[in-house]
């Protein structure tokens, strides 16, 4: 494999897409603020940093019997 | 190469039987299915139509599977002349519920290679399904504005 890829070509697996009533910065926000990203992946008080074993750690909780898959 | 498939998973606070009934009712589909109403019977073999707010059939096929409020599976093909060489693949819901939510699992397969069905079933699944869950879960409508689901023509 390239290291290199070229976006154009890329062919992905899986592709997933959702229409949210809401507006581009309270979508940013809920996918940039710690705070709200512990809410939704597990309410407990820990403060949850985009580090790369942060993600792996998230990748395996579930939510009500619902595995959540994060690529990083 | 493998044969296109499509799937889709959403979460909706919701029960099993509302979202059969979503699902099947021509007067709720048209509420979130960009106004097309879904027309059967809804039994093994029967015809299946989507009918725009004109009257006219969009797309027809047949009823495979019926299992309220767990499974269901119909064949349907586009009916317009872009798409007249194209199979009619099979669509199956599969809705399990997990406490106040229903996952919805939605498959999409039978295509043909390089089909221009299966790449107008891709754009026009997520925005159907994102309105259900918004419609079951708010009571209002999602209004999904056309051009955002980015068709090629």
């Amino acid at each position: 494999l390239s290291t290199t890829t070229n976006v154009d070509h890329f062919k992905p697996a899986a592709v997933y897409t959702i229409y949210i009533a809401a507006t581009p910065e309270k979508v940013w926000q809920a996918l940039t603020i710690p705070q709200e990203i512990r809410c939704i992946f597990s309410g407990r008080p820990e403060r949850l940093q985009a580090s790369s074993s942060t993600w792996l750690r998230i990748d395996h909780r579930r939510v009500n019997g619902a595995r959540y898959h994060i690529a990083a | 190469m493998s044969k296109p498939e499509f799937v889709y998973t959403t979460y909706i606070e919701t029960t099993p039987e509302k979202l059969w009934h979503a699902l099947t009712d021509g007067d709720f589909t048209e509420r979130y299915w960009f106004g097309a109403r879904l027309r059967s019977d809804w039994k093994v073999g029967s015809s299946f139509e989507m009918v725009r707010s004109d009257g006219t059939v969009s797309d027809a096929g047949k009823i495979i599977e019926v299992d309220p409020p767990r499974r269901l599976a119909y064949t349907f093909v586009n009916l317009s002349d872009k798409f007249k060489n194209e199979f009619p693949a099979l669509a199956t819901f599969v809705l399990e519920p997990y406490g106040k939510l229903v996952k919805l699992t939605l498959t999409h397969e039978g295509f043909a290679e390089g089909s221009k069905f299966y790449s107008g079933i891709s754009k026009g699944w997520p925005a159907i399904l994102s309105g259900l869950k918004s419609l079951l879960e708010t009571g209002r409508r999602l209004e999904i504005p056309y051009e955002a689901l980015k068709f090629e023509d």
